[in-house]
This record gives C-alpha cells, structure tokens and sequence, in this order.
C-alpha cells in the first residue's frame, strides 16, 4: 500500500518537504502544490542532503499552482511530471493513504 | 470513489480553500461521490454568507454554496470552530444572544463525530491547511 | 475500503505543531479525543515542533490559555495508548525523553512510516 503525500510550501521557508521526505516510501507519491510548487527546484537537493532516495518516488507538480506562480512546465526536471486537477483525484484513487503536510 | 474533505484554512488568506474546492469539482467531473465536507478550525469562514470579495475576486463562499447545493453534498462546519469564529446558525444567534446569524443555509453546524463519521464511510480523506 | 465488522479503523494523527502559537495542537488533540470516544484504533504522532507539547511545566493560564500537556495526559483514559514520539525531533530541540510531561513510545521516521501504510486515515496538523 502506497501513500500520496502533498506538501504545500517551500523548503526554504518550512519544514514539511524534509519532514515528508523522512517518511515516504518506495511507491509512493509527492504531489506539489500551491507555494509547494517552488520545491521543483530544490527537491533533489533536499533528497540527498536528507539521505532520500528518489527514485522509488513519483514526483508530480500541479501544473496551474506550477504556471501561476511564473514557472515553465517545460523546465520541470526529468523526474516532476506535472498533473492536472483530474490528475489529483486520480492519485488520490491511486494511493491508499493521503497524508496533507500544510 | 468516496471522498471526504477536510478544509482548516479560510478564504482567501491561502489558498487551501480554492485548492480543496478545485479538487472537490474535478472529483465529482469525474462521477467520484463526496460523503462530507468537513469546515474546521479557520476553515469555517468558508461558510460564513456574509463574505463579500472584491468585485474582481473570485466569490469563494459563492463556489462552494453553488457546488454544495449543486451536488447536494453533504457539508459541516464544526460548531466549537465556527462559534468562536463567529460563524453562526439561526439557532445559536439566539442562544447565544448575537445580533445575526451568518451560517450558509447549505452547511450545517456540528460536532467533530462528523468527521469522524465521514472517516469510516469514505475510501478516502482529503485535507487541505495552510 | 471499508471500516471491519466492528467499524473501527485505524485512524493516525501526526501533531506537528508547537501548542498555543496556534491552535493546530489543540485542533489536532479534539480530532484524536473525538476519535477515541468513537472507539476507533487511534495512533497519535507527535513530530517535528509538535513534540513542544510534551514540554513538562506548561504555565498556559499565563497567557489564558488551557495547559495543553495536562489535556495530553487524560490520553490513557480515553484508551488512547498508541502515543509516538519522533527521537529526531525531541533530539533537535534539546528535549531529554524522560523530561516528557507524558509518557511517549520513542520512535524513527521507519516507524513512522509504517504507521502510515497500515492507516486507514491520516490527518497531518
């Protein structure tokens, strides 16, 4: 069973992208969004400051807080896809548990 | 799917509120069910009617009244979280002696077993904070 | 998924805010007391500045508030027992765990993840 994690601000301004990166696992998902979206360019940095290895994860950004806030889709790094709101709810069906770090 | 959402923040000063709105329209676009909006902590001014944006805003309150009614979904502010806040139904306007009540007539006001009652009857919870 | 025969489900709750700055730890403890009196299989959690409620000697009626950590121990008798601690977050703050105001199951992130994937529920404050 897999978890979908969303986390909603800023490495540089909080806590949660750490403190999500120190619980998830394998399989599972980490949704950005709102001021979440800025972590797209400091994600893997983080990751492998904490020891966190990505690669079991799927990394997704949510593409209107993404653009909304001046950021390229086409800038994403390799690894980030970006979702729409249908594709929210689907990782949202998709993951047994959700867990909201706001 | 059934999904029940949580909501903590207030319109306006983040943007949970528009967040768990979006997502709540795009699960039902999607013929998903929503068991219970659950309003708590700031999060009951999203059902306070007397929100009046700018003009230019988008009406928050307004979206969620609309899609509440629309889908005649079940939706919960949580009454200790909402009459310290001043988010008011008929009934405790009088009990409490306030001049008027503010309550959308979409929502409901009521206890935490709510959320708790939304939690065993959906596959999934939603939360959305600031 | 749906709750067992006896509609209980394994609801978490990771409390990761400091108390009284804002009203998220004492949001967070009503959603677990709400829980436990609903006899769901409840896990409390408490991370990152969330363990700053378990600061002993809490002089909360000075800024008119409730003593949060006295609330937090009335935990056992509403058969809440499953209360977690994360060492990194007490270690980081300079709290020593047997200067809690409660007892607290030590535990690492592994643990913590774990208690995520047998959820039904997590609600992250």
């Amino acid at each position: 069973m897999t978890t979908l994690h969303t986390v909603n601000k800023h490495s540089l301004n909080s806590d949660l992208l750490s403190s999500c990166l120190r619980v998830a696992r394998a399989g599972d998902c980490i949704l950005l969004i709102e001021d979440g979206i800025y972590n797209v360019r400091t994600l893997e940095d983080l990751a492998a400051g904490q020891g966190c290895e990505l690669s079991g994860l799927q990394c997704c950004v949510l593409r209107d807080d993404l653009t909304a806030r001046g950021l390229a889709e086409n800038a994403l790094p390799d690894f980030i896809s970006a979702v729409d709101h249908t594709g929210f709810v689907a990782l949202a069906c998709a993951h047994r548990q959700s867990v909201h770090w706001f | 799917m059934k999904f029940t959402i949580v909501l903590y923040a207030a319109p306006y000063s983040s943007q949970a509120s528009l967040s768990a709105l979006r997502f709540a329209q795009a699960a039902l676009e999607q013929g998903h069910e929503i068991v219970r909006v659950f309003f708590f902590y700031d999060g009951v001014h999203n059902t306070s009617a007397f929100s009046v944006p700018a003009q230019d805003e988008y009406d928050l309150v307004r979206a969620w009244n609309a899609l509440i009614l629309e889908h005649e979904i079940d939706a919960v502010s949580c009454v200790s979280s909402a009459l310290k806040r001043g988010v008011l139904d008929a009934r405790e306007s009088v009990r409490y002696e306030r001049s008027g009540s503010n309550l959308l007539e979409s929502a409901v006001l009521s206890g935490l077993g709510q959320l708790v009652d939304a939690s065993l009857k959906s596959d999934r919870v939603l939360s959305f904070g600031a | 998924m749906t709750s067992n025969a006896s509609g209980r489900r394994n609801l978490t709750f990771i409390s990761r805010r400091s108390p009284y700055g804002s009203g998220y730890a004492k949001a967070c403890l009503d959603m677990v007391l709400s829980a436990a009196v609903f006899d769901q299989n409840v896990t409390l959690v408490f991370m990152d500045e969330g363990v700053l409620q378990l600061l002993p000697n809490q002089q909360a009626g000075n800024i008119h508030a409730k003593d949060l950590s006295a609330a937090l121990a009335a935990l056992p008798l509403y058969d809440v027992d499953k209360v977690y601690a994360e060492q990194d977050s007490l270690t980081r703050r300079g709290l020593l765990p047997d200067q809690l105001a409660i007892e607290v199951m030590l535990c690492h992130a592994d643990k913590i993840a774990e208690i995520i994937r047998q959820s039904d529920v997590v609600f992250t404050l």
